[in-house]
This record gives structure tokens, C-alpha cells and sequence, in this order.
């Protein structure tokens, strides 16, 4: 663009040619060394226990399933270590602070954009692990029930509270509070229509694409029809899902 | 008189169109080491799943201490112990998480203090608060065996549980079975490779090929061919396979 503003002559040709040398060597550069750290560390092949944090060591050993419900977070934390998190979330989030905006603005941006990968992140860990969670413990007799409120309650918990942070961060950048609420509650009722139909499939071994797509698809006409009835008709398909998934 | 533990009734199995067991029957004894031998993909580890209740079988029945693995899945879960293969371990959760998540899945009041003293024998209690994807093949597969033994199961189900482990560990957790065997307390159905296991330790083994079980060999015939000579059972498997 640069270039075709220079040949137009709206731009001084030396300024387009001082950027446009700027960019070749910092693409050089960053060539360079993306090439030169791949090379050098295989993050992949570091352990993603190395990023969930230490566990206090205790000499008790009791029955509980309360580990299965800080699984999700832990495979979030796994995910976002630093080398997936620069690229998933600071890039964008850098890209989306506009020039001259404030500092407050601008750090607000960028936690609306760390949350919302946290939250995105949760959405998905907990269909991941509930699925490995699912096949490990499958020669035990562990009720439905145990089951999906172990692997959801924590991150439950975290979800309700991120999108409170988040409702509060939109407000504070100029949203008007009735969108931001809204977008709140639909969120929340996105989460729970998911994680009912996550824990079902993983419990019966079975993919969840297709009533994901049927149940997502349902609300979307729904909400089209009638603005916000899609976050009570969430909450009810999730019911639904539920108790399908503990009549077996 | 001991009583039948697992009764494995014509069983099929099917991996979509491609079907795996074709018709296995065995029966498994309390007090009774059980070896399943076969080369590599006849499925052993199939009819494991299958009598684990990780896979339902096409056709025929499994009956776990009188409960059908179809019918009465939950009550034939509560009687069994499974050694799930040490990649189905949760890399994110320690090895202490898994005991209690495990023992709180079979519906156990606590951890067998047996199983934290097989622990302490395994030298695995210093794993216990560390992350299950530090371990090695071998630490896992200890973790793998604790988790079979949680909640005094009637049949312990082994696939390759020795894989990986060192010798001295590999005895302790032969002699733990050993002494749950003489009390007649439990059965153990093990899928391995190691003759050196049949010929020591099994009661009765048999040989499946291409979906069934094409050899048993009785604990009289495998005393027989333990006198006559290490190599004697491998020469008798080795005749039957081909």
C-alpha cells in the first residue's frame, strides 16, 4: 500500500522507501531467529505439567474426584505456555490497541483478549480432558453424575467468574451495560449447552459434533426470531442433554 | 471348591467392519494366574477390553463373578481391576491424584493401605506428589498396577504389566499377586509375552490366534514343561503358532 501511495506520489518516495527497508530487515531478523529458537527448543516436547504449577505434597492419599475438576484449568495452563500464548493472544492483542489510545485502553484490550483465549481455552479443555478422563476411568463404575460434576465444576467457576471480569472490562472501555450483560449471560449459556453435551459424549464415548451443531444451530434461529431467548433455551437443552446422559 | 471369576463366553469382537475375536470362550478360577500369549495384534488386548467392559462385544458374553458385562456392566465393573496401559494415565494430574480419583471412581471409603504399602515396596512413593507425564514407562506402569489393585478386585485384569518395569520391581509386584492368589482372594488374567511369566507364575495359560484360542495348557502340563527345561514351552508355542 505503501508503495502504491509512493508511486502516486501522495507519500514522499523516500518515506516509502525507508519503511519498506525497515520491514524487509525486521522480517530478516525475526526470520532469523524464529528459525534459530525452533532449531534450539522443541516446546512441544517439554512436559506440560512444567507450566500448571507446583502441587503441595501431602501424605494423606483419600477417595476423591475433586483432582478431576482442576484437570481442565491444568490443560489450559499446559496449552498457554509462553510460546502458543505469544502467538495466540499477544499478536492479535497487540494488533487490536489502535495508535493513540490511552494505557488504560489499551491494557483493557489486551485483558478482554487474555480472557477471552483463557475462556475460549476452558471451553475446549474441558471436552478434552473430560474425554481422556472418560477412557481412563472406563473399567470403573463412576456415576454420570460424579462424573460430569467433577469435570466441570472448577471450570464452571472460573468461567463465571472471567466473564464477570470481562462484562466489567467492556463497560469500563464504553459499552453500554444491558450489551455487556448480554453478552455475558450468552456466553455463560453457550459454556453450559457445551460442557452438558462435552461430559454426555465423552461419558458414552461418542463425538459431540453433531448435537453441537444441531443444538447451536437451534439457538441461532431462536435468538434470530427473538432477541435473547437463546440464553434461557440453553439452559434447557443443557438440562435435557444432562439427563440423557444419566439415564445411562 | 473355587468359583468361576470370569466366564468368557463366545465372544466376538469388532473394530468397525474389521472383526477382531471370533468366538473366544475361557473360563478364569479364584486363586488361578491366568496368561493369555499371542503374537502381536490376534487380540489379546481386545478381549481385555472386552472383559474390562471398555468394549462391548459383538456377540457372546462376559460374566465378571456371575454379572454379565452387558447386562449388569456396573456391578461386573465393581469387581474387576484394570490396568489401563500407561498412556491412558492423566499426564496433568500427580500419582497421589490418580490413587484418589481412581479409588473415589470404585466407589472406595479409602486407599487400600495394602496398595500404599506395595507403593513403599515399589519405591513409588516419591512419585506420588509429582505430575504422572514426568514419568518414565516404568514409574507409570507401577502407577498402572496400584490402580488395578485399588478396592480388593475379584479379577485383576493385567495387559503387559511388565513392560517397562525393572526386575526387582517386576518381583515385588509378582509375589504381591502371589500371596492375593494363595488367599484366594482374586484371579489375575494377564496378557504378556514373557514365557518366563507362564512358565513361573501361571496357573493356566492359553494361546490365541487370529481371534480365538486355538491352545490351553493346564497347570499340570506347565509344570511338565517347566522340568523339562526353559526352552520347552517356548518350542510348544512356537509349534502351535505356526
Amino acid at each position: 500500500m505503501l508503495a502504491a501511495l509512493g508511486v502516486a506520489g501522495e507519500v514522499h518516495a523516500t518515506v516509502v522507501g525507508k519503511v519498506m527497508l525497515w520491514i524487509a530487515l525486521a522480517t530478516a531478523i525475526g526470520s532469523i531467529v524464529g528459525w534459530w529458537s525452533a532449531r534450539r527448543s522443541r516446546a512441544d516436547a517439554l512436559e506440560g505439567s512444567r507450566y500448571v504449577g507446583a502441587i503441595k505434597p501431602r501424605n494423606e492419599t483419600l477417595p476423591s474426584a475433586a483432582a478431576l475438576s482442576g484437570w481442565p484449568v491444568a490443560q489450559v495452563r499446559a496449552w498457554g505456555r509462553p510460546e502458543n500464548l505469544r502467538i495466540l493472544v499477544l499478536i492479535p492483542a497487540l494488533f487490536a490497541v489502535q495508535a493513540g489510545s490511552s494505557a488504560v485502553h489499551g491494557l483493557s484490550v489486551l485483558a478482554i483478549w487474555v480472557l477471552g483465549g483463557y475462556l475460549g481455552g476452558l471451553l475446549r479443555a474441558v471436552w478434552h480432558t473430560a474425554r481422556s478422563a472418560s477412557a481412563w476411568l472406563r473399567s470403573t463404575p463412576i456415576p454420570f453424575a460424579q462424573f460430569a460434576w467433577a469435570m466441570t465444576r472448577k471450570a464452571l467457576l472460573h468461567q463465571l467468574v472471567g466473564t464477570a471480569v470481562a462484562a466489567a472490562v467492556l463497560i469500563s472501555l464504553g459499552a453500554p451495560l444491558a450489551n455487556a450483560l448480554y453478552l455475558g449471560a450468552l456466553w455463560l449459556a453457550i459454556v453450559l449447552l457445551s460442557y452438558s453435551i462435552f461430559v454426555v459424549d465423552a461419558y458414552r464415548a461418542r463425538p459431540p459434533l453433531i448435537r453441537l451443531v444441531l443444538s447451536f444451530a437451534t439457538l441461532a434461529i431462536v435468538e434470530a426470531r427473538q432477541h435473547g431467548w437463546s440464553i434461557p433455551l440453553a439452559a434447557l437443552l443443557a438440562a435435557w442433554h444432562l439427563r440423557a446422559g444419566a439415564k445411562t | 471348591m473355587t468359583s468361576i471369576v470370569l466366564d468368557v463366553r463366545d465372544v466376538h469382537a469388532r473394530y468397525g467392519k474389521q472383526e477382531v475375536l471370533r468366538g473366544v470362550t475361557l473360563q478364569v478360577r479364584t486363586g488361578q494366574w491366568f496368561c493369555l500369549l499371542g503374537p502381536n495384534g490376534v487380540g489379546k488386548s481386545t478381549l481385555l477390553h472386552c472383559v474390562a467392559a471398555r468394549l462391548v462385544p459383538s456377540a457372546g458374553d462376559i460374566l465378571v463373578c456371575d454379572h454379565s458385562v452387558r447386562t449388569s456392566t456396573v456391578d461386573a465393573k465393581r469387581k474387576l481391576g484394570y490396568g489401563c496401559a500407561p498412556e491412558q494415565l492423566p499426564g496433568l494430574l500427580t500419582g497421589r491424584q490418580c490413587l484418589e480419583v481412581y479409588a473415589s471412581a470404585k466407589e472406595l471409603e479409602c486407599v487400600d493401605p495394602e496398595v500404599i504399602e506395595l507403593a513403599e515396596a515399589l519405591k513409588f512413593t516419591m512419585y506420588l506428589d509429582r505430575f504422572v507425564d514426568t514419568y518414565s514407562l516404568g514409574t507409570r506402569q507401577k502407577l498402572c498396577v496400584l490402580l488395578a489393585l485399588l478396592g480388593q478386585p475379584e479379577l485383576i485384569v493385567l495387559d503387559e504389566a511388565f513392560n517397562g518395569l525393572d526386575p526387582a520391581s517386576a518381583l515385588v509386584v509378582k509375589r504381591h499377586l502371589q500371596e492375593r492368589l494363595a488367599a484366594n482372594r482374586c484371579a489375575v488374567l494377564l496378557a504378556t509375552h514373557s514365557l518366563d511369566i507362564v512358565e513361573h507364575y501361571a496357573d493356566k495359560a492359553a494361546l490365541l490366534l487370529d481371534g480365538k484360542v486355538v491352545r490351553e495348557w493346564s497347570d499340570s502340563e506347565i509344570a511338565a514343561m517347566r522340568e523339562q527345561g526353559a526352552a520347552r514351552f517356548e518350542e510348544a508355542l512356537a509349534g502351535e503358532s505356526s
